[in-house]
């Protein structure tokens, strides 16, 4: 039934009137994009609290299942509390700028072989440019909250937003370069038999580290960093308002972590194929996306924040020089119609150079260790002067 | 695209309200950052929202009673503030205190470093914006050391546990055995935040080269602790002005060289394996029985009328006592030298100049305790 | 002008050693060689409320202490007073100024290599009412490895003290709260703003003695008197 109204494309004929069944498919991924938000906040709290070594939620229903169900309704019924000095109008209109690009990345999302809202031939180019949209409901935000906190924040936002913007596309362009479509369904389908991950390793560590940045997840939290600007853009924001950022970040996760699992790790095609009916791939996609999710969450309890110069050089000195190379080599090698394997070599090497180079910068000096003073001069003090 | 010069948009620096009520103030302190961009090109620290007048509320109270509110200042090292402040009257009286208990306040000192130390090393993580694992991993041990303290003491904060000649009480019967499980867990702890942290790219990357301080600089501010020792300065207490066992007990002195963020944290981190040694010795050299309070002390703790400044090596730097006596039960004056008082008197000189995000790993690095800081 | 550095009853602290007993050994009330030179009359007459002394002889500190090096680094600077307090182990030089000879003192016990005092460690006020108000440094040197206590006394009607945080910067802060606590005016001081008070609170100095906590002392005066307090442990 719910598949039926998913898939409204065009091949499918559902529905008669293209609009209509957009429409709602629009509706039902809204509505299913925020029950699986519901439960990523608490598999999150339950993933953290397991790394850390305690239980996390456990009162509200059986593993503290309900936790997000009491947790929505707290955040649903409690005052929405508006500056009064703030820009109404930006304040307002932020919630918007944020909320909606993030479920519109999700029209075009093949969920499995048949199921997607609206298929485009430039699907991945949509979801890069309307997923990059966001950063202007952060700068409205940060200037409507009539906030310093929230200011800082959304011009750390504008900032990193961009400039990670920058390597994340780049790295995509490479795959699309490799595959020939810029549509996420042809990428997948090219991934057959071996996935991109394998020929285009250096993209796939860019676009994961931009991922991370994009997302505003730790290590590249700063523009809500908690112990320095506070919450940074959301420090106004309270109950609905403020739950509808949480759960456009969220979405934005999983977006982000779908379009990985489509662009690198082959989304449902590998390595069953498109036979294997859409209850598989569609849990082979989550399954992908999953890997996504546990990986930000790993890197979330082990990382401490970057700070913001460490971050930009690191989006503009490190990321984007690699994934120009890397672009480059792509080009070579389908200009002289090498073999894939010269592919992978390229990437591979381009990713241990990114690693080592990473890896040695911030050994740039090696230091002293402590020294060990086991002897000092226990001389009693007093009144013998020297 | 030139900007029209215009007076009404003159580019000025932000002034940034940090605290009271902040994630990363460690308790109600208050610093007004001017920033440019991100910059910090000016720094007040505003202090004093937890003065309670505590010196002056020590005057009022007898030698007995001021072994509690030595607790409620430094709520941190406890036990570190009562050692000071017993070893102050001990001194004016000329009390000499039972070997035994002298070896029960070196180890109960010395955990109690441990889990101030433990408390540091979390809430630095958690400074650093790391999503409150090592706090975690802190608290962990931290809690076992803290039932410790509690069958021994009967609480969990506030110990009031020291007194003037001794202890207040024997120590439970499974006392060496309850230290040495703490032990085990407590270089379990170690380990994992050394894993976590040390070697860390990012941590690495943040903490270093941030609010460095020479040698020279770290003496004329009148730094102590970690903070003096990251500095390059060897210079501790328990073996350059020792009191009760120390000189008995073999550890390292661990000494930074470079005076930033980084250096501070690894001399915590070094300070915690050396506790853990010192510990395990003076468990091994505790005498099973004695007195635990000595001889002959009157029911009212009086002093002959003098001054005495004592001062014990806390786990955040010299926790010094004043004490001035005209005589009788209760101090004239009573001064307590904070560490952390002192450490933050260095905030300005090491934030200004350093990223927004820095003054907040600088403070973390200060490990200080606000009700220290403002008595 | 500084008002006499008149003597406080610091006293000789008995030896560790000998001293299990619950109280000194009462002293002799004769005045040491050091504050022999001090003027008698200005002693406030405090009556004793117990049997125990007020005042003790002081220890003269043993020749070629800091007391002689300082006296002759500055011969201008007179030495009111020097004698030995108790440190944690052994015992420390204390000196005691007039006021406006603290900055060069303390700047001779920083610079000179003989002293090579590079560490304020405290800076404490003390209200020894009738005596007026005092300053306390303590100085540490990590070469030499030893330590001086500098006092100053000033009147409350001029209670003015040069600064100091020129040349520690350590005293900065100590200033300030002994400003707060004390009213203690520091001439030079590069910021003489409230530091743990209000910062409109300048005009009322909660750790001088004429502040008593009265009720607190009422309620332990009826309830802690000596015999009342059997019950405690």
């Amino acid at each position: 039934m719910m598949r039926a109204v998913i898939l409204a494309a065009p091949s499918v004929d559902a529905l008669d009137n293209p609009a209509l069944s957009a429409l709602l498919g629009l509706i039902v991924i809204t509505l299913i994009m925020t029950l699986g938000v519901m439960f990523a906040t608490w598999y999150e709290r339950k993933a953290v609290a397991r790394m850390q070594q305690r239980l996390g939620p456990m009162r509200v229903g059986p593993w503290g299942l309900l936790q997000p169900i009491a947790d929505t309704l707290k955040l649903v019924s409690k005052e929405g509390v508006r500056p009064a000095s703030a820009d109404r109008i930006a304040w307002d209109l932020s919630l918007a700028a944020i909320f909606v690009p993030a479920f519109l990345v999700l029209v075009a999302i093949p969920f499995t072989a048949d199921w997607f809202v609206s298929p485009m031939d430039l699907s991945l180019l949509y979801i890069l440019a309307v997923g990059g949209l966001s950063f202007i409901g952060f700068l409205l935000a940060g200037w409507g909250s009539d906030n310093k906190y929230a200011l800082l924040g959304g011009m750390r936002a504008a900032a990193q937003l961009i400039s990670y913007e920058i390597p994340m596309i780049l790295s995509m362009l490479a795959v699309v370069m490799v595959v020939g479509s810029a549509d996420v369904y042809r990428i997948i389908l090219y991934q057959d038999v071996v996935p991109l991950i394998v020929w285009q390793p250096l993209a796939f560590i860019i676009f994961l580290t931009a991922t991370i940045a994009e997302l505003e997840r730790q290590p590249f939290d700063i523009p809500t960093g908690e112990s320095e600007v506070a919450g940074g853009v959301f420090i106004e924001y309270s109950g609905i308002r403020w739950s509808l950022f949480q759960l456009t970040g969220y979405v934005n996760m999983y977006a982000y972590s779908l379009l990985g699992a489509f662009v690198f790790l082959g989304g449902w095609e590998w390595p069953f194929g498109t036979d294997i009916g859409w209850g598989y791939q569609l849990l082979l996609t989550m399954v992908k996306m999953a890997l996504f999710i546990v990986f930000f969450l790993w890197v979330r309890t082990s990382f401490p924040r970057l700070r913001v110069d460490q971050l930009m050089s690191y989006a503009w000195k490190v990321l984007l020089p690699f994934a120009l190379a890397q672009i480059f080599l792509n080009g070579l090698v389908l200009v002289y119609d090498l073999p894939d394997v010269v592919l992978l070599a390229t990437s591979g090497g381009g990713a241990l150079a990114l690693c080592w180079l990473v890896y040695s910068v911030v050994r740039v000096k090696p230091r002293q260790p402590l020294r060990m003073v086991g002897n000092v001069p226990a001389t009693a003090p007093g009144s013998v002067s020297g | 695209m030139v900007a029209e010069q215009r007076p009404d948009l003159e580019t000025i620096d932000m002034p940034i309200n940090m605290g009271p009520q902040h994630p990363s103030t460690h308790g109600v302190f208050r610093m007004v950052l001017v920033v440019s961009g991100e910059k910090v090109v000016d720094v007040t620290p505003h202090i004093g929202y937890m003065h309670r007048g505590g010196e002056k509320l020590m005057e009022t109270m007898d030698f007995r009673q001021g072994i509690g509110y030595a607790d409620r200042t430094e709520y941190l090292a406890q036990f570190s503030a009562e050692l000071g402040y017993v070893l102050a009257v001990e001194r004016l009286m000329g009390v000499e205190v039972p070997e035994r208990a002298e070896y029960i306040r070196v180890i109960l000192t010395e955990l109690n470093r441990l889990t101030s130390h433990f408390m540091f090393a979390g809430a630095f993580g958690i400074d650093s914006g790391l999503f409150g694992t090592s706090m975690m991993f802190a608290f962990r041990e931290r809690e076992f050391i803290q039932d410790l303290f509690e069958e021994i003491s009967g609480d969990r904060l506030m110990y009031a546990y020291f007194r003037v000649g001794g202890l207040a009480w024997e120590v439970t019967d499974n006392f060496v055995q309850r230290c040495h499980e703490s032990l085990k867990t407590a270089e379990r702890g170690i380990r994992d935040i050394d894993d976590l942290l040390t070697h860390n790219e990012i941590f690495m990357g943040r903490c270093q080269n941030i609010g460095a301080f020479t040698a020279q600089q770290a003496i004329a501010y009148g730094l102590s602790g970690p903070m003096l020792r990251a500095s390059g300065v060897p210079f501790d207490l328990r073996k350059d002005e020792p009191y009760s066992v120390y000189p008995r007990l073999k550890f390292d002195i661990p000494v930074g060289n470079y005076g930033d963020v980084y250096d501070r944290f690894l001399v915590r981190i070094e300070e915690m394996r050396q506790s853990v040694k010192i510990v395990e010795q003076a468990l091994e050299q505790l005498p099973p029985e004695g007195p635990i309070v000595a001889e002959k002390l009157p029911r009212r703790l009086r002093t002959p009328p003098g001054e005495v400044y004592a001062k014990v090596e806390s786990p955040r730097g010299e926790w010094g006592v004043y004490l001035i006596s005209k005589g009788g039960d209760k101090p004239y004056r009573l001064k307590m030298r904070s560490p952390s008082f002192c450490n933050l008197t260095a905030l300005r000189e090491m934030t200004i100049g350093q990223f927004l995000a820095d003054a907040v790993m600088v403070l973390g690095s200060m490990d200080i305790v606000l009700c220290d800081v403002d008595r | 002008m500084a008002q006499d550095p008149q003597s406080p009853d610091e006293q000789k602290q008995p030896d560790a050693k000998d001293a299990a007993a619950e109280t000194a050994p009462a002293a002799p009330e004769g005045a040491p060689a050091a504050k022999a030179a001090k003027p008698a009359a200005e002693r406030p007459a405090r009556p004793a409320k117990e049997a125990e002394p007020k005042t003790a002889p002081r220890e003269t500190p043993p020749p070629g202490s800091l007391n002689e090096v300082i006296a002759a680094a500055l011969p201008d600077v007179s030495i009111a007073a020097a004698y030995m307090v108790p440190a944690v182990s052994g015992e420390a030089v204390a000196i005691e100024l007039k006021r406006d000879d603290v900055p060069a003192v303390l700047q001779v016990c920083r610079d000179d290599a003989r002293l090579a005092m590079d560490y304020l460690r405290c800076l404490s006020g003390v209200d020894w009412q009738e005596e007026g108000l005092e300053v306390v440094y303590h100085l540490w040197s990590f070469e030499k490895r030893h330590e001086l206590t500098v006092k100053t006394r000033v009147t409350y009607e001029d209670a003015v003290v040069p600064s100091v945080a020129a040349i520690y910067p350590a005293a900065d802060w100590h200033e300030r709260e002994a400003r707060d606590m004390f009213g203690i005016a520091f001439s030079g001081h590069p910021n003489l703003v409230p530091l743990l008070l209000p910062d409109d609170m300048t005009d009322h100095f909660p750790l001088r003695k004429d502040i008593p906590l009265q009720e607190i002392e009422e309620w332990q005066g009826e309830n802690l008197r000596e015999g009342a307090g059997e019950g405690e442990e």
